[in-house]
């Protein structure tokens, strides 16, 4: 006898009167010893729904799938004693809304080759280091002004400092405020009124309101609000006359003013948060369609009452996170495969060869079609009329329940060398095969394949109904009481970045942030993360010294000087242009001018004269306009012939 | 004397002053602060904005006797403060007062007059008295000068000396009224206002000359935080070393915009200053006691655009920004 169930435990499931009895099995011809069984069946359901996680037994409005309505009609509300809310709550209308189980979306990534696995590993790393170094970098950085806050040493002055620092630096709104608590809980209102009303306008800034700078005094931000929210702008001022009462009218706030500045900015932060949190909850609850629900897996759709159940009844379940393919490693000996369980070629594998070693397999349902191997067909109909199921001739002794009910009319097609152990009027619900050596001759012994039409007797509101939960438990105690549940999150870990991207789905996501960082790239340039002060350079023309050089002059009273200097340049310059380098007399000089330029040569001397008696030191006569005659002296500059430079310095006196 | 008291007070100057006075609410208060801070004002703006009759207004709500001087060309400073003139049945000199013995003194287009006759203001805005011959003769309590100058107009005119600047509290910009305020005006006009006979307006006297002086003395009282005298030093020094500027302002400033400050925050009913009161007020106080170096006058930047940049660049006492 390869496997033998033993000591007692027979006798004890089937008179419901067991304390505490421990149970062993033979797997494999070793003796595997299990937990122990601290309650009956009904003594199990009962502790199990007592918990006041699973609300619908103890939440008169606790909102129904349409689904799980069905459960109402197989009578689960009917056990007032173990779950006394549930006949009131399928009363209610079916309002929450039904988790399914459906294919992800995913992109599949390209098998990378190993040197891009290394330069991922190495990215990842760096990321890691570069976080780790600024969390230390950020706990040095507020270790001392933590340390001076609790220093009643420490001078007020320095603390007050150190705080304002710290002001400046943290930008969080909830520090700030947890800051302000503290602070206020050791005396020190004054810091605590300043924090406090930097969370206020930490918060305005996020919404745009404000933009704080070091030049920008109170009012300056009360006016930005004011222009933004009126309504909003006069309760600010009563925290702004506060604050600056603390903070420049007093020399020791008190706690009476820290309360009132809290109070207020408290009241403003909760209605700036008001919008925010409306649009949270809604995207929370799947924007308002249907009623939230709290934990799903404690709901009547759920397995934690299950495995809960199968832990009194003495097994050992747990989720299995890992994936399947990795099945041979597991301690387990025997795998539940629940619907949501996404196994590929290599996983079945995997399995099939771990259930040829001699363990079991619990099949609970599947949408997609089994392997061969198995050979058994899941078929489905949704929406089908409910019948009951009872146990086979041959299993009736075995499983001990004959009350077992479950909704739907999936039933399961047995192939070769399998047998139905539960069955309804249209086909079989369970079909278990037995896969050892000699297992025709032998039943019930070796490796064996359960597979069931579906998952119900696996889901919370199961445990209500009947004899499900014996049934339940008595079909899975030929397997081993080690068991692993395969569903949705088996095989999410990974051992890669990428696999880990793969799995996690988050293909799509990355791709989205990538292109929104090109776009961001595209739009503003390479820099955009650093701060840059756009600044013009401008080149000043020569004209424009000169100009300023000339405001110099007539601030100092000496247009003078000015003209003596620029009169010696021009009357050089007109000297060239007109040929007369030999002769350097005046009179020749204005004689050529007025030939070239047909002006009065009376008025080109007297400018003349002007420019060679400033050059020579002498007075000014009273009304002389010396600039005047630096202006004539740039037209005769031009009318001779010039490049064109004279004109700008003219049109600038 | 308290905060409420004085602010009330305030409030009920500012508004009889407005009726009389429309669409110049920033002129009229920065001029009652300079009031109560006990400083002089200069107003720099074009011909018919209501310069004089805002000093004759103040007079009338202040209940205080105000005078006004034409300033020409070929005005004297014996025109102004007075002078001894021979009393023929005394047989001494006798002193015969000038327009200066006022409680408000108007002295309108004073970039008109020759330095020499601006520099017999000196002594009497600063010193709050007159010296002729020798003899010290107090003007009357309180006691404040409005002087007005044309920016436009450059023939003839004779720009104020540096020193004569630094005496002035504010310079106030006498901006041209709205559209807005203009037909406010001309409605006014229509119902019979006439700036000639402002007696019909039955402006109330809202205050004496004694209730004024307290309120001087109130507001000198007032509580001034030690990181707000750093904020006004901060700002009066940058002047100094500025890149744009010429030359900077003076201690005088620095004293200015304190006593500003505490009549500002006095008039909103606060017994403390704020940072606010002093960045309100700096434009005022500084515009006229800098100079632009010749370079940022040809950028076009103005003493204004310098102020703006130095508040720009000070911080700001109890700031959270980093």
């Amino acid at each position: 006898m390869k496997q033998l169930a033993l000591v007692g435990l027979v006798l004890a499931l089937s008179t419901g009167h067991a304390r505490a009895e421990v149970v062993s099995t033979v797997v494999d011809g070793g003796v595997q010893t299990v937990g122990r069984i601290t309650a009956s069946p009904p003594e199990a359901v009962r502790l199990v729904f007592s918990s006041k996680e699973f609300e619908f037994c103890h939440e008169p409005d606790y909102p129904l799938t349409p689904a799980e309505k069905e459960w109402c009609k197989l009578g689960a509300g009917e056990n007032k004693k173990v779950c006394p809310s549930f006949r009131q709550v399928c009363n209610n209308e079916a309002t929450a809304k039904q988790l399914e189980l459906r294919e992800p979306f995913s992109i599949k990534l390209p098998e990378l080759g190993l040197p891009v696995r290394l330069l991922l590993w190495v990215l990842l790393g760096l990321g890691l280091a570069v976080l780790i170094f600024a969390l230390v970098r950020h706990f040095i950085d507020h270790k001392p002004r933590e340390a001076v806050v609790t220093t009643a040493a420490a001078s007020r002055a320095e603390d007050e400092a150190a705080a304002a620092f710290a002001r400046q630096v943290e930008t969080d709104v909830q520090r700030l405020l947890e800051r302000a608590r503290v602070k206020a809980a050791v005396g020190e209102f004054r810091a605590a009124i300043g924090d406090a009303y930097a969370a206020l306008l930490r918060r305005l800034e996020g919404a745009g309101l404000v933009h704080v700078e070091s030049d920008q005094t109170n009012g300056d931000y009360l006016r930005k609000v004011r222009g933004e929210r009126r309504d909003f702008a006069g309760r600010m001022a009563e925290v702004v006359d506060a604050v600056e009462l603390a903070q420049f009218g007093e020399e020791a706030p008190t706690r009476e003013r820290f309360d009132g500045v809290w109070t207020r900015v408290n009241s403003l932060l909760t209605e700036r948060m008001g919008p925010t949190l409306l649009i949270v909850w809604f995207l929370l609850s799947g924007l308002g369609c249907g009623q939230p629900r709290s934990d799903w897996e404690h709901s009547p759709s759920g397995r934690a009452g299950v495995a809960a159940y199968l832990g009194k009844r003495g097994f050992d379940v747990h989720e299995r996170l890992l994936t399947v393919a990795k099945i041979a490693d597991s301690k387990a000996h025997q795998l539940v495969l629940l619907p949501g369980a996404q196994l590929g070629d290599d996983e079945w594998k995997a399995v099939r060869a771990w259930v040829f070693a001699g363990n079991s397999l619990v099949i609970a349902g599947s949408a997609r079609p089994l392997p061969d191997w198995i050979a058994v067909r899941v078929v489905q109909k949704p929406g089908g009329k409910t019948e009951a199921v009872a146990p086979t001739a041959s299993a009736a002794q075995r499983l001990g329940a004959a009350n077992v009910r479950v909704p739907g009319d999936n039933s399961v097609e047995p192939g070769k060398g399998s047998e139905a152990v539960l069955a309804r009027k249209q086909g079989a619900y369970a079909v278990e095969r037995w896969l050892g050596a000699g297992a025709e001759q032998e039943p019930n012994r070796g490796p064996r394949i359960l597979v069931l039409a579906d998952d119900f007797l696996f889901r919370n509101a199961s445990l209500l109904v009947g004899d499900n939960a014996v049934a339940l438990e008595n079909l899975l105690r030929d397997g081993g009481t080690s068991i692993e549940l395969a569903g949705d999150l088996t095989g999410l870990v990974s051992s890669n970045p990428v696999e880990s991207v793969k799995r996690g789905r988050l293909g799509p996501a990355l791709l989205q942030l990538a292109a929104f960082l090109l776009l961001f790239f595209v739009c503003k340039g390479a820099r955009f993360g650093r701060p840059v002060q756009t600044q013009t350079i401008h080149c000043r023309e020569f004209a424009e010294h000169v100009r300023a050089l000339g405001l110099h002059y007539a601030r100092a009273r000496a247009e003078r000087h000015a003209l003596g200097c620029w009169g010696s340049y021009a009357i050089e310059r007109l000297r060239e242009r007109c040929g007369l380098q030999v002769d350097r007399s005046l009179s020749g000089l204005a004689e050529a001018v007025a030939t070239r330029t047909s002006r009065p040569v009376g008025e080109i001397m007297r400018t003349l004269l002007e420019a060679r008696d400033a050059k020579a030191g002498v007075p000014a006569e009273k009304g002389a306009r010396d600039l005047d005659t630096v202006v004539l002296l740039c037209r005769l500059l031009e009318e001779t012939g010039g490049t064109g430079g004279h004109k700008r310095i003219q049109s600038h006196f | 004397m308290d905060t409420n008291a004085f602010k009330a007070t305030f409030d009920r100057t500012r508004n009889e002053v407005e009726r009389a006075l429309v669409g110049q609410t920033e002129l009229v208060e920065h001029a009652l602060i300079a009031l109560l801070a006990r400083g002089h004002v200069l107003l720099e703006g074009a011909p018919g904005l209501g310069k004089t009759l805002l000093v004759r207004v103040l007079g009338r709500v202040l209940s205080c006797d105000h005078r006004r001087i034409q300033f020409t060309p070929d005005l004297m400073p014996s025109d102004v403060i007075g002078g001894n003139v021979w009393s023929q049945p005394k047989g001494a000199f006798d002193f015969l007062k000038g327009p200066v013995f006022a409680q408000f003194l108007l002295a309108d287009e004073i970039n008109r007059a020759p330095a020499k006759t601006q520099s017999a203001l000196l002594e009497a805005m600063q010193e709050r008295q007159v010296t002729v011959d020798g003899v010290s003769r107090p003007l009357p309590e309180p006691f404040l000068v409005m002087a007005t100058q044309n920016p436009i107009e450059s023939q003839g005119t004779y720009p104020l000396p540096e020193a004569q600047l630094d005496r002035f509290m504010f310079k106030l910009a006498v901006l041209s009224p709205s559209h807005e305020m203009e037909t406010a005006i001309l409605r006014n006009h229509l119902a019979g206002f006439d700036a000639q006979a402002i007696e019909r307006l039955n402006l109330e006297r809202v205050m004496t000359p004694a209730v004024l002086l307290e309120m001087q003395e109130y507001a000198r009282r007032l509580r001034v935080d030690e990181s707000i005298v750093n904020y006004i030093a901060d700002i009066v020094c940058r002047t100094r070393g500025h890149r744009s500027l010429y030359y900077g302002a003076s201690p005088r400033a620095s004293i200015a915009l304190l006593h500003g400050s505490q009549a500002r925050a006095a008039s909103r009913g606060r017994d403390f200053v704020i940072p606010d009161d002093v960045k309100a007020l700096a434009p005022a106080v500084l515009r006229h006691r800098i100079g632009l170096q010749p370079d940022a006058e040809i950028e076009g930047m103005s003493t204004d655009d310098c102020v703006v940049e130095i508040l720009r660049d000070v911080r700001v006492p109890e700031t959270i920004a980093a």
